[in-house]
């Protein structure tokens, strides 16, 4: 072999070992966790989703609980093209869990410029938690197309 | 190799002469229907950069309404699925591979050229049905108001069920997707057996031009990845027309199934679209560095890596969906992976163009432009492959920025590249230099401009497919300078279109061999004859035709071919050429493709309509076989045409298979990971265990029947061949027998397509099956009735083997159902 193989070699075995540990640092070190089934809604035979979803705690009482010392659940149900509730309000620096689902087709939910991203299936619940330190509106949007309005399915979050 | 005479020029009718409209609709020859294939590409192209210009129109400012939401969802759907299906995918490989495949590998033409013309009809068929939203809209017909398909061109359930997308929109989708997937399935096929099958004799695999292997693979991954997609949308047709639950969620189902089966057939998608485009830059560098291509071997196995590699990555588009660490951990290093041989390629390219005397034509600096542009569009790529990066970019800008600069800045910038370079073989005409290298910088320009402001957009959480933002996002101004590069880009495509109609028109006259070239379809005239090569070119070296010029693979010295012997060997090749036997023209492919467009329009509007298209499809089947009554003996007879080991139709038949195992797969599949999700109703305890043990014990016997048939008609023995064939048709039909009753008692306990998932994956899987038996009843019989008529004997026996292939497949798969489904019905899965 010659050195100029040997080099490139050793190379591209160096940059794939670099992304592997950039990675793992991401999900270990920095905390990224990523969006996993955090449950199922049980939906009974013949059962329509939403009424199964409403049947359904957290659901049952969609919006923001204190679960804990700085610690926030919000519960949060999106339907073609809105989510409920639309205005949520969370204190900054605080931890929030987001456990969101959909009652109809995939929808999305993104709140950008934060790592906040999932995409929300019918009869699954999707569950991320997040710490927001800058006050100020966030906005929340529907960034799976799901229909004519799609583009208008947004709500706010005021961290405060 | 020497001794062979050298295929030089001949003078005579070219292929694009004569025959009249009649001549280009019954048309079978590769290069007519290439061009075929390329004219109509070449419009939709039109119609798809309208549709990208209506696009960027839209978001050019904030709050903007040049376009109605439902306009502008209908319109960026088209696009995508225009440009993919219609655009892209047809000139790669049904415009340059048909045209290029048997010219580069030194045949007369495709394996199966009425089959050829089938793909091209039923393409043509499938982009007119997707468009006949249009007609609906216009004439305001159906129940609801329908367009032109609104659900995106990944068409994600549940969005596209008839409760949440009543009007015909998604049908045409669906339909006209199942009508273009046969077509390419069939050209694959087709591509695959020509290019395995009928090299020239001294071509083996590792001295086939480079685009012939990225040819070569890409029909393999179409073969294989394009089934997934068929079962995808056939559960989509059934839900739809049929009130099946394969999406919906209520029934225990989930809408995730669609996503799965559409990025396994989506990912390699990718690969479908980028391996040719791979195979173009590495012919065009070469020719144009006056080098060979540098590390060919790795060049070919990093194709064949990329393919394999391309089935386990389709997870990164759906690490938002939640699927668990293992699985994101998995999909996340198989994607990493993929990018060592995409970066082999990479630089592979750049040392092909080292210390090469190089040569800046239009088409090279598209080739050049291609590697930059691609390397941009892989690096985020593989940023997509860590899942928490991916999970930041999912469905934002990034995305389209990524995909743009993969499938635009690299494909498309091939496509154009390989237009300039092979524009004068298919036409005889060069096209303009200067008018190619303005459109070439305004390209450049414009689609930088365009798509790189989409990183930092998608960055800032602009999500895709949006219809409109509100102003104070902070995204107006990139927006704005995209829409400006997409104008740019719009005027590098009206000097493209006309300089191919300057071209066509006045351009400057090719020579047989304009570029110095290096492979075998520059040894015959521009535009080359209809026969292609008047001698069969040996085919004994890579880079043949260089070879055959300068005597060396490297050398660019020597002193060109001797005239001398140019004059002699034109003799030669012209008395050679009155005795080639071209396959004659044939209207019925155009006639089978009509019939099932005539299906397709029946299954929205009036049932009749499908039974009247069915009836024309099956009859150019039958009209097809009867076309050419000899048609073994007449190949015999003629000039003898080199094929490797296995007859064509065999080849065929495998490569048939092998796009059916996956098929298959996908349906067992589903009926695996639904089995024990079923929420209420009859499930697989209701299967009678005993009667389907007794049916599968003689589907078996039928396999040793078929065998004994074959034995028989090799020894010449065709009265026990005879009766061996209708002895396993017989056996098949028994197990129909079996298949009707267990149906007809299902369905008198209460258990319907609809009633439960168990119910729909159960008919859909075990139907699906019995039909396959059903097709192999009337084959056998069919070969049964020809026996008897004295048409098969010891010399045709391979008619006898190629269906027997098919009913041994059809039996090992019942051997799997029977299994899965049946022996296996009480374990559960989690």
């Amino acid at each position: 072999m010659e050195r100029y193989e040997k080099t490139f070699l050793v190379l591209s075995a160096a940059v794939l070992v670099a992304f592997l540990v950039a990675l793992a640092y991401a999900t270990i070190a920095m905390h990224i966790e990523l969006p996993g089934k955090a449950g199922v809604i049980p939906i009974k035979p013949g059962q329509n989703v939403a009424a199964a979803v409403l049947a359904t705690a957290p659901f049952n009482h969609p919006g923001v609980t204190k679960i804990g010392p700085d610690q926030y659940q919000v519960a949060i149900v999106a339907q073609a093209w809105t989510y409920y509730p639309r205005e949520i309000e969370v204190p900054a620096g605080a931890r929030v869990t987001f456990v969101v689902t959909s009652v109809d087709v995939t929808h999305g939910f993104e709140i950008p410029g934060t790592r906040v991203n999932m995409m929300l299936i019918p009869g699954y619940i999707s569950k991320l938690s997040y710490r927001f330190r800058k006050p100020g509106n966030y906005r929340i949007i529907c960034h799976e197309y799901c229909g004519i309005l799609h583009h208008t399915m947004t709500a706010v979050l005021r961290v405060k | 190799m020497a001794a062979q005479p050298k295929p030089l020029p001949v003078e005579g009718p070219h292929y694009l002469e004569g025959g009249g409209i009649l001549g280009w609709l019954t048309t079978v020859d590769h290069k007519r229907v290439a061009v075929l294939y390329g004219v109509t590409a070449l419009l939709l192209m039109l119609v798809g950069g309208t549709e990208a210009m209506l696009i960027r129109t839209q978001l050019m400012r904030p709050d903007n309404h040049v376009l109605t939401a439902a306009w502008y969802n209908q319109i960026f759907t088209m696009h995508g699925t225009t440009m993919i299906f219609l655009v892209i995918m047809p000139l790669e490989t049904g415009f340059f591979a048909n045209f290029l495949i048997p010219l580069q590998i030194g045949a007369r033409d495709v394996a199966f050229p009425r089959i050829n013309a089938l793909s091209y009809w039923l393409f043509l068929a499938g982009a007119v049905f997707m468009h006949l939203g249009l007609v609906t809209h216009v004439l305001n017909l159906g129940t609801v108001p329908s367009g032109l398909p609104n659900a995106g061109w990944f068409g994600y359930a549940n969005l596209t069920e008839s409760q949440y997308s009543p009007g015909l929109n998604i049908d045409f989708w669906d339909i006209g997707l199942l009508i273009l997937g046969v077509s390419s399935v069939l050209a694959a096929l087709n591509f695959f057996v020509t290019i395995v099958n009928m090299r020239a004799p001294g071509m083996t695999f590792m001295r086939m031009p480079m685009f012939m292997w990225a040819i070569l693979v890409t029909t393999i991954l179409i073969l294989l990845a394009f089934p997934a997609l068929t079962v995808g949308l056939i559960f989509l047709f059934l839900d739809r027309f049929f009130g099946t639950h394969f999406y919906r969620v209520t029934a225990g189902a989930t809408p995730i199934l669609w996503q799965h089966l559409f990025w396994i057939f989506g990912h390699p998608e990718v690969y479908i679209m980028a391996l040719p485009a791979f195979g173009m830059i590495s012919e065009i560098l070469p020719v144009f560095s006056r080098k060979p291509l540098f590390g060919y071997p790795m060049m070919a196995y990093s194709l064949v890596l990329i393919a394999f590699l391309s089935y386990g990555v389709w997870g990164h588009h759906m690490f938002a969906t939640g699927m668990g660490p293992i699985a994101d951990a998995t999909f996340a290093i198989t994607s990493m992976l993929i990018a060592i041989p995409t970066g082999i390629k990479v630089f592979s390219w750049i040392a092909t163009v080292w210390g090469g005397r190089l040569r800046f034509t239009t088409a090279m600096l598209f080739a050049l432009a291609f590697i930059i542009e691609f390397t941009i569009g892989g690096l985020s790529g593989i940023m997509h492959a860590s899942a928490p990066i991916d999970l930041q970019q999912t469905d934002s800008y990034f995305v389209v920025a990524h995909f743009h600069y993969v499938l635009g800045g690299g494909v498309l910038f091939a496509i154009l590249g390989a237009f300039y370079y092979w524009c004068p073989k298919i036409s005889g005409r060069m096209l303009d230099e200067t008018l190619g290298k303005w459109q070439f910088w305004l390209l450049v320009i414009g689609f930088n401009l365009t798509f790189f402001p989409m990183h930092w957009l998608g960055t800032w959480g602009m999500p895709r497919r949006i219809y409109t933002y509100a102003p104070g996002m902070g995204w107006s101004t990139l927006n704005f300078v995209e829409t400006i590069g997409a104008y740019i880009q719009a005027v590098s495509f009206i000097v493209f279109f006309a300089n191919i109609l300057l071209t066509l028109r006045r351009g400057e006259k090719a020579a047989a061999d304009p570029w110095d070239g290096r492979t075998l379809e520059w040894s015959v005239a521009s535009p080359p004859p209809a026969y292609n090569f008047a001698v069969l070119p040996e085919g004994g070296s890579r880079d043949d035709f260089w070879v055959q010029k300068y005597g060396t693979l490297a050398g660019a010295h020597g002193g060109g071919s001797s005239a001398a012997g140019a004059t002699a060997a034109a003799h030669a090749a012209a008395e050679a050429a009155e005795h080639i036997h071209m396959p004659a023209p044939s209207l019925y492919p155009l006639l089978f493709a009509l019939g099932v467009f005539l299906m397709g329009v029946g299954a929205l509007a009036w049932l009749r309509i499908v039974i009247l298209g069915g009836m024309v499809v099956a009859l150019s089947i039958i009209a097809m076989a009867f076309e050419y009554p000899a048609h073994g003996e007449e190949a015999a007879e003629s000039e003898p045409v080199f094929y490797r080991g296995v007859d064509n139709r065999k080849a065929g038949m495998w490569a048939f298979l092998g796009s059916e195992c996956v098929f298959f797969t996908a349906l067992i599949s589903t009926y695996m990971v639904y089995k024990s999700r079923n929420l209420a109703g009859p499930d697989a305890q209701i299967l009678n265990i005993p009667l389907t043990s007794f049916s599968t014990f003689i589907l078996l016997m039928s396999s040793l029947l078929m065998v004994l048939a074959l034995a028989a008609f090799r020894r010449g023995d065709d009265k026990w061949g005879r009766i061996w064939l209708l002895g396993t048709a017989g056996f098949g039909c028994i197990f129909l027998g079996g298949q009707v009753y267990e149906f007809t008692d299902f369905y008198l306990q209460g258990l319907y397509m609809q009633t439960n998932i168990f119910g729909q994956t159960f008919y859909t899987l075990v139907g699906t099956h019995g039909f396959h038996v059903f097709i192999g009843v009337c084959w056998l019989v069919t070969l049964a009735i020809a026996g008897f008529l004295g048409k098969i004997d010891s010399k045709r026996s391979l008619a006898v083997e190629i269906a027997g292939l098919y009913w041994h497949f059809v039996d090992v798969v019942w051997i799997v159902i029977f299994t899965l489904v049946y022996l296996m019905r009480t374990v559960k899965h989690a």
